[in-house]
């Protein structure tokens, strides 16, 4: 029983970073702004997500194979950060050079 | 507790639609790759999510390969726009 109320707690905060995500994709005017939002909105809700839904898994080979897909999904993310960073750099450094 | 899972369900495949409409919206290249980074990312929690309601194991290696995927189109994307030098 009190296993179920700290899985609903979790899956709420979880849902509650999923949607701040959303919304500074949505409302934050920079792009390297939006980057960070969404990065850290991801990683944490699905996190968050994960570690509730651990309460409820059958046996332990779901539990770990529920942490390999978030820690696959942390790496995934900064790659993805990194690259999109890196890229934006670049094209707003050409600009500059071309102006 | 099956509920609360498949409410959750509902609610991040709310976001999900939300932030396909954003792409839709935006012009620009990076944030049409950010908001792809986000649908991987909610597609994962909502498979995650399912995999626990219909306690079926597959659910997972298809979150597993969802989150490669995000990471191949934005490396893709970005090194194309590059002119796929070095």
């Amino acid at each position: 029983m009190i296993f179920d109320a700290l899985s609903v707690l979790l899956l709420l905060l979880g849902l509650f970073f999923f949607v701040s995500g959303l919304l500074g994709l949505w409302r934050f005017p920079d792009t390297f702004a939006r980057l960070h939002a969404l990065t850290k909105a991801d990683n944490l809700g699905l996190g968050l997500v994960m570690t509730g839904l651990l309460f409820q898994v059958p046996d332990v080979l779901w539990a770990i194979k529920f942490v390999l897909v978030w820690l696959l999904a942390l790496v995934a993310s900064a790659v993805n950060a990194h690259l999109i960073a890196v890229f934006l750099h670049r094209q707003q450094e050409g600009h500059d050079e071309s102006a | 507790m099956n509920t609360v899972l498949l409410a959750v369900v509902v609610v991040l495949a709310l976001v999900l639609l939300i932030s396909l409409l954003i792409i839709l919206s935006r012009a620009w290249l990076t944030d049409r790759l950010l908001a792809v980074q986000l649908l991987g990312t909610l597609g994962v929690a909502i498979l995650l999510v399912l995999a626990v309601v219909m306690q079926q194991r597959a659910f997972l290696d298809t979150a597993l390969i969802l989150v490669l995927l995000a990471v191949v189109v934005t490396a893709v994307f970005t090194h194309r726009q590059r002119g796929g030098k070095s």
